[in-house]
């Protein structure tokens, strides 16, 4: 059975990473072929990787859910089996595109790569968290149907907005201070990280509290 | 005509309602960003209809969503119940046009009652968009676009399934990133293949007229229609 499972989910996962090297590949390709032709501005390629990755990570959770849950279900798949196949492969994805995009950095000369090494773990965080909120999402309009996701949608809204004018309150000047300060905390990094890994584990037991109770409907 | 829409409204049931809803949330949002922006001064003396613009947005995303995610379900749906192809194909694209149509005029609506509420909170303060002017002339043609592009986009991925999606997706990212890129590489690295291709972009835009471009993209829309309603023709029930 662990091997049927890694046979079926490895092959999600090959196939979403396929998608998002090639694109992001594509879309680096337009950018070099914009002029830039020296070797440092292969180092931009791993922020189209994260870019196209987060796009990806978003469908893919999407497609599991509304497609794969209830197919799996109805071949005699375990429910746990299938939450964990899930949250496997999209932590696997991430690690993936962290590691490539990495790997990229420490290989690449120049001040983007530097930059990029600086960003690591604020990048892959984000990714964590997109993949927490995407499970989210998707467990809330199981649960509550589209009033849950319109509401959930809202309350994201609210948060970016609320965001916004806590950041327009500061003042240009404050900004400009906090900004420097904040990039010089080597901890903030292990914050966001561990934001980050913990909100992909609270929506995953969230994922199958709700999906326990999950019936096949085709 | 208005009975096939009263059917299909029925049959999308609160899809409906959900768009309006979340456009209004936006746009409060986004007003609210714009009086943060004006009290702290952070707007340069001048204000916007922030609230409409991001109310619009979200309404064109929801709009093109609904019909290119919906046209798959609800085609499986009804004529799995005995709808005729070519009832499904006139009914779906006319709620499309109205629902559409009616996140133009809330649009619309918003943006005046946000210029009043701008003349009253920003006395003084200069407009920086007239955006009322671009709905009134532009709402019509957007959601005759939107519609159709968003029916043809969700009739390909009903056809060709996951590969279609893939691929309109790839070329949605190609245009959003990759399209910046190369209108900067005709200032920026002119001798470059993108500077090139970038150029003559340019120039062929710049050397047909206006007219013709808006008849050209009329042709391309209608082409889409006939397109979409050729495949719906053929296309079989999966459920």
């Amino acid at each position: 059975m662990l091997k049927a499972n890694i046979r079926f989910w490895g092959r999600e996962v090959l196939g979403y990473l396929g998608i998002t090297l090639v694109t992001a590949a594509v879309l680096w390709m337009i950018y070099a072929g914009a002029g830039s032709n020296r070797l440092s501005d292969v180092a931009v390629m791993p922020y189209y990787i994260f870019i196209v990755g987060a796009f990806v990570i978003i469908m893919e959770i999407c497609s599991y859910f509304q497609l794969y849950f209830s197919l799996l279900l109805s071949m005699s798949v375990t429910r746990k089996s299938v939450i964990g196949g899930f949250m496997t492969g999209t932590t696997v994805m991430i690690l993936v595109l962290t590691a490539v995009a990495g790997i990229l950095w420490y290989l690449l000369p120049g001040d983007i790569s530097e930059g990029g090494k600086i960003l690591l773990p604020f990048i892959a965080g984000g990714l964590l968290v997109v993949a927490a909120v995407t499970i989210l999402i998707n467990t809330i309009g199981i649960k509550w149907g589209k009033r849950g996701i319109v509401s959930f949608f809202i309350l994201i809204l609210c948060i970016i907005g609320g965001g916004i004018v806590g950041v327009l309150s500061c003042g240009r000047a404050k900004l400009s201070v906090i900004m420097v300060t904040v990039s010089d905390l080597v901890g903030l990094r292990a914050v966001v990280l561990g934001t980050g890994v913990l909100l992909l584990i609270v929506s995953g037991a969230v994922a199958a509290a709700v999906m326990r109770k999950y019936e096949v409907r085709m | 005509m208005l009975q096939l829409i009263r059917k299909q409204l029925r049959a999308q049931g609160t899809d409906v309602i959900w768009g309006p809803v979340i456009m209004l949330a936006a746009g409060i949002v986004g007003m609210s960003i714009m009086f943060a922006m004006m009290k702290f001064d952070v707007a340069d003396g001048e204000w916007f209809c922030l609230g409409t613009m991001l109310g619009g947005i979200v309404a064109a995303f929801y709009g093109f969503i609904w019909i290119s995610a919906g046209i798959g379900f609800y085609f499986n749906m009804e004529v799995a119940m005995g709808c005729s192809r070519k009832e499904f194909f006139f009914s779906y694209y006319l709620t499309g046009f109205v629902m559409n149509g009616v996140y133009a005029i809330i649009m619309a609506i918003m943006c005046i009652i946000e210029n009043a509420l701008g003349r009253m909170l920003y006395p003084g303060m200069e407009n920086d968009i007239d955006l009322l002017y671009y709905i009134i002339r532009g709402g019509i043609p957007a959601v005759v676009v939107l519609t159709v592009i968003g029916g043809f986009c969700g009739t390909l991925v009903l056809r060709y399934g996951k590969k279609a999606f893939w691929v309109l997706w790839a070329i949605w990212m190609v245009l959003c990133l990759g399209g910046p890129r190369i209108s900067d590489a005709v200032s920026d690295a002119p001798d470059s293949v993108f500077g090139k291709i970038g150029t003559a972009v340019e120039v062929l835009l710049e050397s047909v007229s206006v007219n013709i471009w808006i008849l050209f993209g009329a042709a391309i829309v209608l082409a889409c229609g006939v397109a979409d309603f050729l495949m719906l023709r053929r296309q079989q029930v999966t459920m």
